[in-house]
């Protein structure tokens, strides 16, 4: 007989082959990265010219509180405080030591690029995927159709029927008092071993039953009839 | 390509050889924490998006593989919508249509139809609880490890895999078993 550990390592690496492609993957990850990286540059250079302005316009001011300074002060002084700014600017080159091979998509693929990208850059997300499977009649198994699907209408120049990022939040599964048991009954650091004993001495069918009780017993202030 | 920082080699890492030489292990993970592959290639294509932007920090630490596949875990139990919520009951009904269905078939076709089974039972159980089942039994780790990794105690942790076991009924099997696989 297997044990359950061995049961549940063969269910999750039977089904390791559900991965998606990497390739597909990859090539996605850098044009999201470059997004982020284009939104972190934006934000920078914006930090960056404030923080210029903000000392030039010191800079522009200090000499008439400063007098007798130098004259090429105020050209010293606004270097620094422009030089932030520049690796802003201007994008880093970045030279991988590798040479990384850019998958080669067939027409179909990249047809289906363009459309996940248009989804994508549009703001949408999964849960919005989600919302749209329901609106649309769609399998939510195959989410990847739906933002395809939304991506085509959305080069087309068409709306969707949600904004970005509006699919609403589920509701967090609240914590059931059997749940709360069986965490009583771990917390006060009981254990499987103690749950079996306690099945036996309270001649429940199964060691979970015994944690529910115990569990239920110590968040009443009771005391089990052992030590954890 | 070897990146472990023991191996001397993962200083020179870039994002890109990171990227390429780990992507299909971190998609494997990801599809089976998720339990979805739409999910895991959102989750992945996240992550690894922010870890490429933050590489200079990621490659520092003592382990970025590591590193990121504790983003991974954080950004699949952190995702706005519970998957499990949402296909809880879906799950459940065909579940109950292959506990009807099974029947006398050979051993090996037996072990699949009872892998695809468990695995579909455990698309019903809450993220945390799935979590802490793949970290115990596909990443191997101790249930200190999974605690620190997310952010609870031990004892949080044994819950929350002993109702992850009841929900997938494998507790009541285990109780006739000589060596129950939950060692808490």
């Amino acid at each position: 007989m297997i044990d359950n550990g061995e049961r549940l390592r063969e269910a999750f690496e039977t089904h390791e082959h559900l991965a998606p492609d990497s390739a597909a993957v990859y090539a996605r990850v850098k044009e999201l990265s470059r997004s982020y990286q284009r939104r972190r540059w934006g934000a920078q250079a914006a930090g960056g010219a404030v923080l210029g302005a903000g000392l030039i316009a010191g800079v522009i001011t200090l000499p008439g509180l400063l007098p007798g300074q130098p004259s090429n002060s105020s050209g010293n002084m606004v270097a620094p405080a422009a030089a932030p700014a520049l690796p802003s600017a201007a994008p880093p080159a970045v030279k991988p030591s590798a040479p990384v091979e850019s998958p080669s998509l067939s027409p179909a693929e990249e047809k289906l690029q363009k459309q996940y990208d248009a989804y994508f850059n549009a703001g949408y997300d999964y849960d919005d995927a989600v919302q749209l499977a329901k609106l649309w009649k769609m399998s939510k198994n195959d989410i990847g159709a739906v933002k395809a699907a939304a991506g085509k209408k959305l080069l087309a120049g068409k709306k969707l029927p949600i904004k970005p990022g509006s699919a609403p939040d589920a509701p967090d599964v609240p914590s059931s008092k059997e749940d709360q048991q069986v965490n009583a009954f771990f917390e006060a650091g009981y254990d499987y071993d103690d749950a079996v004993e306690l099945a036996k001495l309270w001649k429940k069918p199964t060691a979970y039953d015994a944690k529910i009780l115990g569990g239920k017993k110590l968040l009443a202030g009771e005391t089990l009839p052992i030590q954890p | 390509m070897n990146i472990s920082r023991a191996s001397g080699v993962l200083d020179d890492v870039t994002f890109e050889q990171f990227a390429m030489a780990r992507l299909p292990s971190l998609l494997r993970y990801a599809v089976v924490l998720t339990g979805d592959r739409e999910l895991a290639q959102d989750v992945v294509q996240e992550v690894l998006a922010r870890a490429h932007v933050r590489w200079r920090k990621i490659s520092d630490a003592d382990s970025p593989e590591a590193y990121v596949r504790r983003m991974v875990l954080n950004e699949y139990l952190s995702w706005r919508r519970s998957w499990a919520a949402r296909n809880v009951h879906a799950v459940g009904e065909r579940l109950v249509d292959l506990d009807d269905a099974r029947g006398g078939v050979g051993d090996h076709a037996q072990d699949v139809v009872e892998a695809d089974e468990l695995w579909r039972r455990l698309a019903t159980l809450g993220r945390k609880q799935r979590a802490v089942l793949v970290l115990r039994y596909y990443e191997q780790l101790d249930d200190q490890a999974i605690a620190d990794l997310i952010g609870c105690s031990p004892a949080t942790v044994r819950s929350h895999a002993s109702r992850a076991l009841k929900t997938l009924r494998l507790t009541s099997e285990r109780h006739t078993m000589i060596h129950a696989e939950e060692t808490s």
